[in-house]
């Protein structure tokens, strides 16, 4: 498969593509090193919804627990915001953003969901404290997204974290 | 110390500072603390898992708890445990920071931890957990049980003979394991919620089937030990040094001792253990794994009960409960191997009331274990 190849079209909403094999929402930015997509500010309320992504789920094997702290607790980026269970293997979900969470996705009493649907299946809303400063952290941008996802699946390959 | 902070990053595969940099270890620590009290025995390498966090060499730690008690896996509800049993029984309740079910721990159990710092295993959490536990399996087979991987399990001839559990723990990962010398099915059986008594008889019986070596097989507990010092010993290419705590992991471990079994760490991440509990009673479906792809079930439908094991995905040892039925046993035997949409769920679901119900139950044990809910 050639690079070109990787990185297939538009899905029908346009803001959908294919790469290698993954969906991925362009108009979403991604926590680069623990998979997790990040929504833009809410428009109202300033909270934005984090979920895993596409990528995050399938080297993560089969979730069958992931907890979110409670509504209200004050969580720092990079510092845990919950704990997921794969394989029997405990570890936390790390925070892409500092704040305070608003909101856990009460689907996550199915870890499942968060398998069959990456994008719909929100885990947290936080109200960021700093979305500016730390939001440039996070990849994003139609331009950028596709090319910067097609390595990360390569480079997971190369790993052997997922099959070639 | 909360508990969340203690999960330390690098969580998930691609977390920062987990890809595998093919680090290799310069020694492994060889602790082995004997027979220690029921908290100590989980205490101890949580401590370790800390210290190697901090930059001490990876280890291998051995044990076993001088007295029973029961262990919950991180995420597991405190509605997995019939608790008056376990105060009757004196047996302690302590939860733990890796993964797995909850389980009836004893003597009989000689218990063996592996810790290393992350960056020394694979990313991803299935490869590394099968990656520090596959030496074990020379020790097994040392012990006198010739044990393969069996769906992620170390197994012998159907049986589990290992149990383990996974997790970064104070900066490093920790995979935990026993060798279970003899398994007592009816006492591990005993803590655990079930909603009546012949649910708990069969559990028993299934575990009993399906867990630990079979009664008749001679297990050398000695042999497994130092089989269990050379495999990995051999497997990270280092020679093995024996020894004890750290002043700081000794600290560190009695911190863990007032933990693991306080009340608030008890009730679990996600809290809400008393609606869990009602939940759980209230619930149609009860089930409990017992090994991997052995479950055993009972759901309640109307009047109807039935009571079947899934193995493999498919209805084992069916029995159908209807006191307004006919009690037809034809509607158990027709029940028998049957999978999710299985063309017998049709017919039976075509046939009288009670064969009707007992159809949709089994629908509902099937489709819930497809949803992975247990």
């Amino acid at each position: 498969m050639s690079e070109d190849d990787a990185v297939a079209g538009p899905t029908d909403d346009g803001q959908l593509v294919r790469v290698e094999g993954f969906l991925v929402r362009l108009d979403l930015a991604y926590e680069p090193d623990g998979h997790l997509w990040v929504a833009p500010p809410d428009g109202s309320t300033g909270n934005v919804r984090i979920g895993l992504d596409p990528l995050g789920v399938e080297t993560t094997g089969t979730v069958a627990h992931l907890v979110v702290g409670s509504v209200g607790t004050r969580v720092r980026r990079g510092e845990p915001l919950g704990s997921l269970e794969a394989e029997k293997f405990v570890g936390p979900l790390v925070a892409p953003l500092t704040g305070v969470i608003r909101a856990v996705n009460p689907a996550l009493a199915t870890p499942r969901q968060v398998v069959e649907d990456p994008y719909g299946t929100w885990v947290a809303e936080v109200l960021p404290e700093a979305w500016e400063e730390e939001s440039a952290q996070l990849v994003r941008g139609a331009d950028r997204l596709p090319a910067w996802f097609a390595d990360e699946v390569r480079r997971f390959r190369l790993e052997g974290v997922l099959a070639q | 110390m909360g508990p969340e902070a203690l999960l330390e990053t690098p969580a998930r595969p691609g977390s920062r500072g987990s890809r595998r940099a093919g680090r290799t270890l310069g020694t492994l620590r060889v602790l082995d603390f004997g027979a220690v009290s029921p908290v100590r025995s989980q205490s101890l390498w949580h401590a370790l898992a800390c210290g190697v966090g901090r930059g001490s060499p990876a280890a291998l730690a051995l044990c076993r708890p001088a007295q029973p008690y029961v262990s919950l896996g991180y995420h597991r509800p405190l509605a997995d445990l019939d608790l008056g049993t376990c105060r009757r029984r004196g047996l302690p309740v302590l939860r733990r920071l890796v993964g797995g079910g909850t389980v009836y721990l004893d003597p009989r159990q000689l218990f063996f931890q592996v810790v290393v710092p992350p960056d020394a295993v694979p990313a991803a959490r299935s490869q590394a957990v099968a990656e520090l536990l596959g030496p074990a399996r020379a020790a097994f087979e040392a012990a006198g049980l010739p044990a393969d991987f069996d769906q992620g399990e170390l197994a012998v001839a159907g049986r589990k003979v290992c149990g383990h559990g996974a997790g970064l723990v104070g900066g490093a990962v920790v995979v935990v394991g026993n060798l279970l010398e003899r398994f007592d099915a009816a006492a591990a059986a005993g803590v655990l919620w079930a909603p009546d008594a012949e649910s708990r008889r069969r559990l028993a019986g299934r575990m009993a089937e399906c867990v630990g070596p079979d009664p008749t097989w001679p297990v050398d507990a000695q042999a497994f030990a130092e089989g269990l010092v050379s495999a990995y010993a051999e497997a990270f290419g280092v020679t093995p040094e024996p020894g004890g705590l750290t002043p700081f992991e000794e600290r560190v471990a009695r911190r863990f001792d007032r933990l693991l079994g306080s009340p608030a760490f008890l009730c679990g991440p996600g809290g809400q253990s008393e609606t869990q509990l009602t939940e759980r009673r209230r619930a149609e479906i009860w089930t409990v794994k017992v090994r991997a792809g052995v479950v055993e079930a009972r759901v309640v439908l109307d009047s109807t009960v039935l009571r079947a094991a899934l193995v493999g995905g498919r209805l084992r040892d069916v029995v159908v409960e209807d006191p307004e039925g006919d009690q037809d046993p034809g509607v158990a035997t027709a029940l028998e191997g049957v999978t999710e949409g299985s063309p017998a769920l049709e017919a039976l679901a075509r046939g009288g009331p009670s064969a009707a119900r007992a159809a949709a139950a089994a629908a509902r044990l099937l489709a819930r274990a497809r949803g992975g809910g247990e």
